[in-house]
């Protein structure tokens, strides 16, 4: 753990580019990083700006509400419209285009919609209106699914009978999977997911290494871990090696927090197979309510239209999440879509690779290569 | 305030180090992003929060010192004491920050 301690130190971080820049000789090295943190923190900080040019980063589908596919979008819509239905759900979520709108502009038609921090909040909501229907949209990786698990043992211990949950959580390994087995798949390596990571250790990626040869470094989301973590992608490329190293051993158990993952499973079955924006339909990659929580499972309690809505013609957000094309070559970036009035997912959370592209002036190929604002 | 927001509505999140800070590294303003935006999204993605845990409650809830403020988390699923850093996630602990 050369550099763990002092991970903010700026000789350390010279030295790495320049170590970085030796170990890549030259060659090109073509690095997915998987979790939308590590895209965002990439970007705040030039990160690229100080890698040598033979090192590509590129965006993986990390980010919860870019995966997010219309038809889901319109399913919690369809609840909202129930009578007496309280919506909660995450900020961002609330932005979110499906195929029939926003949860905003369901707002602005009169549903009632709420932006929680937390579903403790949402089941606080339910504790403070007893004769309406409190439903949570629950989004996320196995970062955000303890959460929501831990929320609905707490639901079934108050016996609290007017809440449920729309199940959104999505798996981050069968995502990696499907990446590899893209057709054309030519990456080098994997940054690992560091948040998700502390939830379910770092073992369950050891397939990258050992059946597709590739190596994976978690990282965590220090502009030094991320460094550090390139480099020892490097170094296990020059060295031959195909592993799985833990960089952000601070927070990240290799066997993860297993109370996190036993509730996880005591509330929560993986489906058999769940719709992800830009990578199709892939199996065992989401997690539904089990049997023993349908009285909170807003799937088993309302009926929901459960359609497949293509995305927009426009938007190249599936060419986005698997790392084919830059967000500026997307048709509408940045000007048909925009945080503001995003067209595609990826311009919506902070995490979404199109509005970190926008919002630190990434507009173009030049202005990509060249630096944010230089 | 709570340790999941969303840019554009999010309240000042706990920062472990000014960005960047000593690095060398330039910390690059985001461009037409809401002043108040926090420096990323902490809804629902992989950055947690890292708070320090200044009293324990009934019910697994924890009170926190989020940098920015105080608030109640849930601490079902992480050992525990007052002064641990702890990663918060959508309003519940999911791991212990080492030394
Ligand atoms: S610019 Fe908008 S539509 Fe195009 S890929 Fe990005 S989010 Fe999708």
């Amino acid at each position: 753990m050369k550099y763990v301690d002092e991970y903010r130190s700026p000789e350390i971080a010279a030295q790495l580019s320049a170590e970085i820049a030796a170990l890549a000789d030259g060659g090109h090295h073509k690095i997915m990083e998987i979790c939308g943190g590590h895209t965002h923190t990439i970007y705040r900080h030039g990160i690229e700006d100080h890698l040598p040019d033979g090192i590509e980063l590129v965006h993986g589908p990390g980010c919860p509400v870019c995966v997010m596919p219309m038809g889901r979008i319109d399913d919690a819509i369809a609840i909202a419209e129930q009578p007496d239905v309280i919506m909660t759900s995450f900020g961002d979520m609330l932005r979110v285009p499906g195929g029939r709108g926003s949860f905003l502009d369901a707002k602005a038609a009169g549903c009632d919609i709420r932006m929680v921090y937390s579903p403790l909040d949402a089941l606080k909501v339910a504790r403070n209106n007893p004769d309406k229907r409190v439903v949570f949209t629950a989004i996320g990786f196995e970062t955000t699914a303890p959460s929501t698990a831990a929320t609905l043992l707490r639901a079934a211990a108050e016996g609290l009978e007017n809440f449920a949950v729309f199940c959104n959580h999505v798996l981050v390994c069968p995502a990696v999977q499907a990446i590899l087995d893209a057709p054309g798949q030519d990456l080098d390596g994997f940054l690992g997911p560091g948040h998700v990571s502390t939830v379910i250790g770092a073992a369950p990626y050891e397939f990258v290494a050992r059946d597709y040869g590739k190596p994976l470094v978690v990282s965590g989301f220090e502009p030094l871990d991320i460094l550090e973590s390139i480099y020892r992608l490097l170094q296990q490329r020059v060295e031959g090696r195909a592993e799985v190293e833990n960089q952000y051993t601070r927070v990240v158990p290799w066997e993860g927090n297993t109370r996190a993952l036993e509730v996880i499973d005591r509330t929560m079955v993986p489906r058999d197979a769940f719709e992800w924006r830009g990578l199709g339909t892939i199996p065992d990659s989401a997690l539904g309510l089990r049997e023993e929580f349908a009285a909170f499972d807003a799937e088993r309690l309302f009926d929901l239209p459960g359609a497949v809505v293509e995305d927009p013609r426009e938007c190249q957000c599936d060419e986005v999440l698997t790392g084919q094309i830059k967000p500026w070559e997307c048709g509408v970036f940045g000007t048909a879509c925009t945080p503001e009035t995003p067209i595609g997912t990826c311009m919506v959370s902070s995490e979404g690779a199109c509005a970190a592209y926008y919002q630190y002036g990434r507009f173009n190929r030049a202005a990509a290569t060249a630096g944010a604002g230089a | 305030m709570s340790a999941g927001a969303s840019a554009g509505q999010t309240p000042p999140r706990a920062e472990p180090s000014p960005p960047g800070a000593g690095l060398g590294l330039p910390v690059v303003d985001a461009v037409g992003a809401p002043a108040e935006a926090g420096p990323a999204c902490i809804t629902c993605g992989d950055e947690a929060v890292e708070v320090t845990v200044l009293a324990l409650e009934d019910g697994d809830l924890a009170l926190v010192d989020t940098g920015a403020g105080r608030e109640r988390v849930s601490v079902m699923l992480v050992e525990v004491h007052v002064g641990d850093r702890i990663l918060v996630h959508a309003g519940e602990a999911i791991g212990k920050v080492q030394g």
